[in-house]
């Protein structure tokens, strides 16, 4: 543990010591600021900090099999093999399980999950990205948790008039939150490209690299507001459950064993 | 079904190095492609790359890269010159167009837009290379070095995938069993007709994630600090290719302190070869770089070779 | 020597009423193979969970009493030193494993002690050795067969050097070879290196004699200890049906010292009258099977035979995977209205994919599939489901609604057809009315089958297709499914069924299709087929090769028996 603890201490410090370095390198060596390394570092650095912050955190068993079992399901969403086309649940299943299990989780779960599936599908400069962006996108929706808990207003299965409406109040603003994580993957994603391979980096240019993609995200985002609408209500339920269920119960106060007889 | 990895093993002296050497090697690559702005650097880079490509028999994988990269080429070529206004030797005078403003295109902007182009097909053959030389299985146990729990992690999922693939071929299955047509109607109807299959997956797998966290706390999974199994060797390869890495290091930052490998495109296209240094890093640099391949073609042809490193 | 004593342990799982264990006490002593046996959720498998720890540790919930390992409260033992005292394996291999290759597999518990790097090597190799897995060591282990992945899996723990080794049903869910081999296996470590074990297991015809004493386990109590010989004679005198074949005959003749293998059998059955068959006799058991089949496609005998009896028939099918040779290699087949049809082989012999082939969900490159005289190339399986109902391997697979209702529901609605009180009836017939709106989830593993079975049979299938419905059920819910598809088939339903249960297939059904790469090898009369096979018949029939034949089940071999015990006097 302590070994481990050390390494990734000094990783943590590498990675504050390269983002002003890659600063000062890319100011003075060449010529005008290099941002397409200022942008991978800073995407590093914020990575590094959920991963530090998992490795220091105490994770038992249960918490780290739900995590592969969510990742593992996302990512075969990715994969055209897994005989469900035109079915691609990962951004709502990263996003429901930051919902239910909390930031930590939800961004583990989102990083995960691109990482595996681009073993299959191949890894690219994209790959890094999309960690991020489906890693950020668990960890608002950890914080959506906090800030709008669904309590029982989405999962309540007998409601009354008022209840009702409040769950489809609530079904619907998790479903908007969604379909916006369409958009903000892909304006993630083009961050990317528009550092590297765009000059000069301005407004401009980059309201242009995001129109390219514009078609790509608005599917990505009806996508998304589907499936959270859809099934979002059940899928939580069904976390808040096994949820419920990890958390183990042990009663301080053994119970006095009976004689029986027989 | 290692078959699922994009990755295939097929025996090869680069896919037989130490993880950190492939680590290395495609690291200062990835690094150097972005830096350098020179189109003879980033020529040669690409040379290298190919090259080592080619010894990984990777030819189909560089071909499917190269569809990727020649969609967001076009992009980058078209949206450059449109956008860029600081080039002076103009090619074609545009009209004023709302938002953008005047359409000029010049030279120094088409020439960006291809140099950029250039650079992004060097970043997606050293991908392309990477997925060639190592196994995701490898390099998922080197990180267990500097991050355990995410390493464990990666390794369930990894190995989870294929059971939930063929779970959702049975639900398939069933579902047509039980009078489901799964491909009638629109798009949104097919989309409905696939969603329990979400469903089914997701309670299935829940049940079974408990079942595997029961496994892993029997074989003491957090009992305390863990150690780590190594089964990972340092041959001679290993050596050489880290010292030639080290040594294109050393040169590119000797170089870039002297503001070698980068290019000036605005207001005028700078000279491309520059001063005798520039070539000689130029060269030195190349070399290096090309000692992997090199070692490749060493092993696959010298029996004298192969046995020594 | 005293291993483990538990004493008034009881523990109640996290929301439940009833106790799991009911103030259990028993002594465990080092170096004994103690087998576990009892119905599903007797509390077996919790008694297993609480010996390595687990419960309450793992799943909370209230615990009473003690457990003492070697004279320690395991409550104040650090969980490290009991891990390396203690290990358990599971039913299913699928869920415990972790590793994306098999030495890194063995390698992680290992690891999880913080063992140090040299031993953790020389650990390893240790167990490949034992295990023969060296040649596996590399292998991805999702590329292994169920079999080598339970090797795997117990590998993964011996490593961890246990003193004493837990099993839960480790071969629920393998084929026979491959339960063979785990308790070949078991025997080695028993023998050779004196590990204490105990085992909770349902396939006891294959394990009950390896048994140094047995505990019999009921509603969270222990009802019986004793030898293996003890707890038979007790079971029969008890009715209960949890001992194997030759054991249950044995003690039903008035045995109380029953021989538990044929081999011993067989030596006690010359002196309870039997006689072996004389040479000439034995000739006139049936005929090679391969010849009858070729007699019966030869000259169409029987009423049977009428094409228009016929509800499916198969004509020369021929089958091969995208990537694989060709798994049906020209198979002919007719099944009649209300047969109960058996289909059995080893594993890749074609049997999944040549069931999947009569309701379409493959369409065979060659030779034609008629279902009810119609050909199905043009038909999709959506099209047929309301005739030939198909129940696939996991029974998890067929619930994702909210109630058992609705799960009926969905099938009826898909197909069109209302619902007339067909789902109350199907439901009250399988005995889960009462669970009607219930989550299906909530159920247990035995009622969750029920539930998977009544969403195929609630439309009322002609035909029923069922691949290995047997696995992973006890004794007691085998014979109510055997008995329900006797009856299904009797009311005229075809059934079809794969398995490797060959007591099963002896037991319940009529007709046994022996399939061997990808072609029919043996097809006829259970009487037939199984009588004629050497390896594959049940345990009865071997103990009786050479003095009677004909004889399946211990029903049989009692008649015999009695026969015998009239002509003699």
């Amino acid at each position: 543990m302590k070994s481990v603890k050390a390494l990734s201490y000094i990783t943590l410090t590498l990675a504050v010591i390269m983002i002003p370095a890659a600063l000062v390198m890319g100011i003075s060596l060449a010529d005008s600021v290099n941002w397409s390394i200022i942008s991978t570092l800073i995407m590093i650095l914020v990575m590094t900090a959920f991963y530090f912050r998992f490795e220091r955190h105490r994770v038992n068993s249960k918490d780290l099999a739900v995590i592969a079992t969510m990742a593992a399901l996302a990512a075969a969403g990715r994969i055209p093999f897994a005989a469900i086309p035109s079915l691609q649940p990962t951004t709502f299943l990263v996003i429901i399980t930051g919902y239910v299990f909390g930031v930590q989780p939800g961004f583990m779960v989102g990083a995960t999950a691109a990482l595996v599936s681009n073993f299959m599908l191949g890894q690219g400069p994209w790959t890094p990205w999309q960690m991020l962006a489906w890693g950020l996108a668990g960890v608002s929706a950890g914080i959506l948790g906090r800030v709008m808990p669904a309590n029982r207003a989405g999962t309540a299965e007998d409601e009354g008039p008022g209840e009702k409406r409040r769950t489809t109040v609530w079904r619907l603003k998790l479903s908007l939150f969604a379909m916006v994580w369409g958009f903000l993957f892909g304006w993630l994603m083009n961050i990317y490209t528009w550092t590297t391979f765009v000059y000069p980096l301005d407004w401009d240019s980059f309201w242009a690299t995001q129109v390219t993609s514009l078609p790509m995200d608005v599917i990505h985002a009806a996508g998304n507001f589907l499936f959270t609408f859809m099934l979002g209500p059940q899928f939580v339920r069904v976390l808040m459950r096994f949820r419920k269920r990890m958390i183990v119960e042990k009663l301080p106060d053994r119970i006095k064993w009976r004689l029986t007889i027989e | 079904m290692r078959t699922m990895y994009f990755y295939r093993d097929k025996g090869l002296f680069l896919q037989r190095l130490h993880p950190a050497t492939t680590f290395l090697y495609t690291g200062l690559m990835m690094i150097l492609a972005v830096i350098y702005s020179n189109p003879l650097y980033l020529t040669a880079m690409l040379a290298v790359v190919i090259w080592t490509i080619i010894e990984l028999d990777g030819r189909e994988t560089l071909k499917w890269y190269s569809r990727i990269a020649g969609m967001m080429a076009v992009f980058v070529m078209i949206i450059n010159p449109l956008l860029s206004r600081e080039g002076q030797t103009i090619l074609w005078h545009g009209p004023r167009v709302p938002v953008i403003g005047v359409l000029d295109i010049s030279l120094e902007a088409a020439l960006y837009g291809l140099n950029m182009a250039l650079r992004l097909f060097l970043l997606i053959a050293v991908f392309a290379m990477y997925n060639l030389m190592m196994d995701p299985d490898r390099a998922m146990s080197s990180v267990s070095r500097i991050a355990r729990k995410s390493a464990v992690v990666l390794a369930l999922t990894v190995r989870l995938i294929p059971s939930m693939v063929s779970q959702a071929r049975n639900v398939a299955d069933i579902q047509r069993a039980r009078g489901v047509n799964l491909d009638s109607g629109g798009i949104y109807q097919r989309w409905k007709k696939r969603i329990p299959f979400l469903k089914v997956m997701l309670l299935t797998s829940l049940e079974n994630s408990w079942h595997t966290a029961e496994a892993m706390e029997a074989r003491a999974f957090g009992s305390g600090p863990p150690t780590r199994y190594v089964t990972e060797v340092w041959r001679p390869r290993d050596t050489w290719i880290t010292a030639a890495v080290l040594v294109s290091l050393l040169t590119a930052i000797t170089g870039l302190l002297a503001g070698a490998g980068s290019f000036e495109f605005y207001p005028r296209l700078g000279d491309l070869t520059g001063s005798g240094e520039e070539i000689l890093i130029l060269i030195i640099l190349t070399i290096m770089l090309a000692i992997p391949p090199a070692l490749a073609r060493g092993y696959k042809g010298w029996n004298f070779i192969e046995r020594r490193i | 020597m005293e291993l483990y004593r538990t004493e008034n342990l009881t523990y109640i799982y996290p929301d439940m009423a009833r106790p799991a264990l009911d103030d259990v006490s028993v002594n465990i002593y080092d170096g004994e193979f103690l087998l576990l046996l009892g119905d599903s959720g007797c509390g077996k498998s919790t008694l297993l969970r609480a010996l390595a720890g687990l419960a309450p540790d793992f799943y909370g919930g209230k615990i009473g009493g003690r457990v003492l390992y070697r004279g320690r409260d395991m409550e104040k033992m650090d969980r490290r030193q009991l891990l390396r005292n203690v290990g358990i394996v599971f039913q299913d291999p699928e869920k415990q494993l972790v590793k994306t290759r098999v030495e890194q597999e063995i390698a992680f518990g290992l690891e999880n002690l913080g063992l140090p790097p040299a031993d953790m090597r020389k650990l390893v190799a240790e167990v490949i050795n034992f295990f023969d897995l060296s040649e596996l060591k590399d292998t991805p282990v999702s590329d292994l067969s169920g079999g080598q992945k339970q090797k795997v899996v117990l590998a993964s723990v011996m490593a961890m050097q246990p003193k004493v080794l837990l099993l839960d049903e480790p071969t629920s869910q393998l084929d026979p070879v491959a339960a063979e081999e785990v308790f070949n296996t078991l025997k080695r470590l028993n023998e050779e290196l004196g590990l204490t074990i105990v085992l909770v297991e349902q396939r006891l015809d294959r394990c009950f004699h390896m048994a140094d004493r047995v505990i019999v386990m009921d509603r969270g109590q222990i009802k019986n200890e004793g030898t293996s010989q003890e707890i038979a004679a007790w079971a029969i005198r008890n009715k209960r049906h949890i001992i194997p074949p030759v054991a249950e005959f044995f003690c039903c003749t008035g045995s109380d010292r029953p021989p538990l293998t044929v081999r011993e059998g067989r030596q006690k059955l010359s002196g309870m009258g039997f006689r072996p068959l004389e040479d000439n006799e034995s000739s006139k058991t049936p005929k090679p099977v391969l010849k009858k089949l070729w007699e019966r496609l030869g000259k169409k005998t029987g009423h049977r035979d009428s094409a228009a009896n016929w509800l499916v028939k198969l004509h020369d099918l021929w089958f091969k995977y995208d990537q694989g040779d060709e798994v049906l290699k020209g198979v002919s087949l007719n099944i009649g209205a209300g047969e109960f049809t058996v289909i059995m082989g080893e594993n890749g012999a074609g049997k999944s994919t040549l069931i999947k082939t009569i309701n379409g969900l493959l369409q065979p490159d060659r030779g034609a599939v008629l279902v009810e005289g119609r050909n199905t190339a043009s038909l999709r399986t959506d099209q047929i489901a309301a005739t030939i109902g198909y129940l696939g391997q996991n029974p998890n697979d067929y619930l994702f609604h909210d109630t058992v209702n609705e799960e009926l529901k969905f099938t009826l609605d898909n197909l069109g057809i209302p619902d007339e009180g067909q789902i109350e009836q199907v439901l009250d017939r399988l005995g889960i009315l009462e669970y009607r709106y219930d989550n299906p989830r909530d159920l247990s593993g035995g009622q969750r089958q029920r539930v998977a079975l009544a969403s195929v049979l609630v439309a009322g299938p002609r035909v029923l297709l069922l691949d290995e419905p047997t696995r992973g059920l006890d004794a007691d819910l085998k014979r109510r499914l055997g008995s329900l598809l006797q009856d299904l088939a009797a009311e005229g339903t075809s059934v079809v069924m794969i398995t490797h249960d060959i007591e099963f297939a002896a037991r319940y059904a009529q007709r046994v299709v022996l399939l061997f790469d990808g072609r029919v090898v043996a097809d006829g009369d259970k009487y037939e087929v199984l009588s004629g096979s050497v390896f594959y018949s049940p345990q009865v029939q071997k103990l009786f090769r050479g003095f009677e034949t004909g004889v399946l089940t211990v029903d049989d071999a009692l008649s015999r028996w009695e026969g015998l015990s009239v002509e003699v006097s």
